[in-house]
């Protein structure tokens, strides 16, 4: 691979992976800190809509109290309970009548005297009443008795009447219920998904949902989730629950409870956990996309670096390359102060002892090609391994031809035992100062020749010069 | 998104991109020497396909994330670019002749292209059916091309140093990391292009097509640019022309062709694509054409118009 691609991969691969632990890190806290301050919110709102709840609660109480503590009534009804004459029904019902017209929250409201009959009555009227009514019921006290089933809902009250003490009769009330589907329908800090549920206990012990929902879900008449989990949970106990929460529409969401067991309300608000992640997903998309912009600099740098190195080496290169070609006074450029400068420094310093070299390798050729006498280096296997042009000169032999062939072959039949002899000395490290054979030409002649050999111990090469004494064609 | 992060990502989309296409380039060189493909075969599909990588990646990645818009604003505006831009500032640097042997004939392709681009986009959005009409237009030039230029050529001996010039991978495990890294990043660049284009678009108050128009055209166009200059600089700016040609024919059917053909919406033509940026585009390859034909060489004076109504365009733009 390239220097270019391998830094900028090595870059990238660093930039990334040390971007990639570092938005990990971030990611996680922040995941972490969405996830906690989702939790406070949904808590808070929770909160919040239980109070708003609650006051609507004591209201109805207080509006039922209010009812049950008119003195008229309350006389009138004894009087029935004595005599019971007509007089005394007309003027409770007058008294209903009035009380139902003068307030918004009273849609309709009963008495009963002590047998549990209906005495008088005025607006709706809760069939619950016969079976409902309880005539135990405490001085005084108003008792939430059910949400009717009817629309619009209504809060179904009894209360006692009481005359200096002793019990008289009872008190229906029905109550508008409309500020329990106003607090639901209040969405203010739930975003684009959350809701407020509003549910009660029916008689037969089954969730019934009393305000309206947000979403359309095709089952409409349950509130259980998919696996049924989210209200029992929630209902049975309060708190949030933040994971693992499926909803009618099968969507996973957070949801928080509160319980106002004086009205056996309980109050369910709950946001789509995909409205949670989409801020977590968005920060995830962002921190990817911001690592993989600035690791385009590490390619940006890369790319920089290698051009910054290759340069100086391609340089280099096309001086090797010259050098290679023969151009021993070619040099390359050593002005940088790095190490790239020091590698041409050596390769300049390298080049000219080459060039030395070379010059005085030169001249020894010369020395050897020009010489008179005739220069040889022999191996110990019996073979020339160089000849200078005198040998081809004096003995008309080519170069191929010498080297061909042992040296002996070309001594005189009669100088060949001494000539053996005299090898094995120098192959024992003795040099010969002076030996004298006769070397076969090529035209059949011979010629004496006076050798001077050396050998050389490492290599066990010999180094012989050899005179001509007697030259046959002279 | 801030627009700060919107610029970050259009730089970073344009790196990735252009990484990923030299990535795709140089592993698609090997595999092709590898499997004895001549380099003139090379020349004309991996090298055109992969120069234009980046441009067909950023146009399919806009149509399926929704911006249809920006894919053909990025074709138009690549080729207003190529021609004003790419030709137009070398040629103020060093005249460039475009004298080789079927530049006449190129150039005359090019203009012939533009029109039929032009008249589908007259009939209405560009359609799966327009698409595949471009993509048969792209078969038939490809195949004319290779008969028009049918000589027998061979890998050169001097083959190996050009490798190592062009960093060309050589085993198979870099061929096959290179193919792999270059497609990766090639996705990843244009995701980020797209985005940055959609975010600055909202942070500028302007549409998308003017954002793909402008600044994504020229940033996929930044290669040739650069390649061109340095050639016009080292004054043997000989073969930018042809280059570009080239680019404006595989830009307008093979990258228009198959994102039309995959796009699961038709290619709107933006308000104003046809009465100024078309036109515009149309009247370039003229004037890039009748300056091969007739004088075989674009000169500083003219090289001077194109910059300048370059300039005049993008000020228009903006």
């Amino acid at each position: 691979m390239d220097l270019r691609t391998k830094l900028v991969l090595t870059l990238v691969a660093v930039s990334l992976g040390s971007m990639l632990a570092l938005g990990t890190l971030a990611f996680t806290n922040a995941e972490t800190l969405i996830t906690h301050r989702t939790s406070v919110r949904l808590s808070s709102l929770t909160e919040a809509k239980a109070e708003r709840v609650e006051l609507v609660v004591r209201g109805w109480n207080e509006a039922v109290a209010l009812l049950a503590s008119r003195t008229q009534l309350r006389r009138s009804l004894a009087a029935w309970n004595q005599a019971g004459s007509e007089g005394d029904r007309q003027q409770i019902r007058r008294i209903l009548e009035d009380a139902q017209s003068s307030s918004k929250l009273v849609e309709g409201v009963g008495v009963f005297d002590l047998e549990g009959d209906l005495v008088a009555s005025a607006g709706a009227v809760d069939p619950g009443w016969n079976t409902q009514i309880d005539l135990a019921t405490a001085a005084g006290e108003v008792r939430f008795l059910s949400f009717t089933d009817e629309d619009p809902l209504r809060a179904s009250y009894s209360a006692a009447l009481r005359a200096d003490t002793l019990p008289v009769g009872t008190l229906g009330v029905l109550l508008s219920a409309q500020d329990l589907s106003d607090v639901a329908a209040n969405r203010t800090g739930l975003g684009e998904t959350g809701e407020v549920l509003i549910a009660t206990r029916s008689a037969s012990g089954d969730t019934r949902l009393l305000t309206p929902r947000r979403h359309e879900a095709p089952d409409t008449d349950s509130l259980e989730t998919r696996d049924g989990r989210m209200w029992d949970t929630l209902a049975e106990a309060e708190g949030s629950v933040t994971e693992e929460l499926i909803d009618y529409r099968g969507a996973a969401v957070w949801a928080a409870s509160r319980r106002i067991s004086s009205a056996e309300l309980t109050i369910l608000v709950k946001f789509d956990d995909a409205e949670q992640r989409a801020d977590t997903d968005e920060l995830r998309g962002r921190l990817l996309g911001v690592g993989f912009s600035l690791a385009a600099f590490a390619i940006l740098l890369g790319v920089g670096l290698a051009f910054m190195f290759a340069k100086p080496i391609h340089a280099l290169a096309v001086v090797a390359g010259r050098i290679r070609d023969g151009d021993l006074g070619a040099r390359a450029d050593a002005d940088r102060q790095d190490e790239l400068g020091l590698l041409a420094d050596t390769f300049n310093s390298m080049t000219t002892e080459l060039e030395r070299r070379m010059s005085l390798l030169q001249e020894f050729k010369t020395f050897f090609d020009e010489s008179r006498d005739m220069l040889c280096v022999a191996g110990t296997d019996g073979y020339f391994k160089l000849v200078n042009p005198a040998f081809e000169k004096n003995l008309g032999w080519t170069e191929a031809d010498l080297l061909g062939r042992p040296f002996v072959d070309f001594v005189h039949p009669d100088d060949v035992e001494a000539t053996i002899a005299e090898t094995e000395k120098l192959a024992g490290g003795i040099p010969t100062i002076s030996f004298t054979n006769r070397y076969r030409c090529r035209d059949g002649t011979y010629m004496r020749l006076r050798w001077s050999s050396h050998p050389d111990p490492e290599t066990g090469n010999l180094y012989a010069s050899a005179r001509v004494l007697e030259n046959p064609h002279r | 998104m801030p627009t700060p992060l919107a610029v970050l990502y259009l730089f970073g989309g344009v790196v990735w991109l252009l990484m990923g296409g030299d990535l795709l380039i140089r592993g698609s060189i090997s595999l092709s020497q590898r499997a004895g493909v001549p380099p003139l075969v090379v020349g004309l599909t991996v090298v055109a396909f992969g120069t234009s990588a980046p441009e067909l990646v950023v146009s399919l990645r806009a149509a399926l994330a929704g911006y249809p818009d920006l894919s053909i604003a990025n074709v138009v505006g690549s080729n207003i670019a190529n021609v004003l831009l790419v030709v137009g500032l070398p040629a103020i640097v060093y005249p460039m002749t475009c004298n080789q042997p079927g530049a006449r004939r190129d150039a005359g392709i090019m203009v012939a292209m533009s029109v039929l681009f032009v008249g589908l986009c007259i009939i209405g959005a560009l359609e799966r059916w327009a698409g595949l009409v471009l993509l048969a237009a792209f078969g038939l030039f490809l195949l004319y091309a290779f008969r028009a230029s049918m000589v027998e050529q061979s890998w050169g001996d001097e083959s190996e140093e050009w490798e190592r010039g062009l960093g060309l991978p050589r085993t198979s495990a870099m061929i096959t990391m290179f193919l792999v890294l270059g497609t990766l990043a090639l996705p990843v660049g244009a995701d980020l292009l797209v985005r940055g284009a959609v975010s600055l678009a909202v942070a500028l108050g302007v549409s998308s097509s003017v954002v793909g128009l402008t600044i994504v055209a020229l940033g996929t166009s930044l290669p040739e640019l650069a390649t061109t200059l340095i050639a016009a600089f080292k004054r043997e700016a000989a073969l930018a022309v042809g280059n570009v040609i080239g680019s404006n024919v595989v830009n307008l059917l093979a990258i228009m062709g198959i994102t039309a053909a995959v796009s699961p919406v038709p290619i709107p033509i933006p308000a104003g694509f046809l009465t100024v940026n078309l036109p515009l585009m149309l009247a370039a390859a003229a004037t890039l054409a009748w300056a091969v034909h007739r004088r075989g060489v674009v000169g500083r004076r003219m090289g001077v118009l194109l910059l300048a109504s370059y300039v005049v365009y993008v000020v228009v733009l903006l």
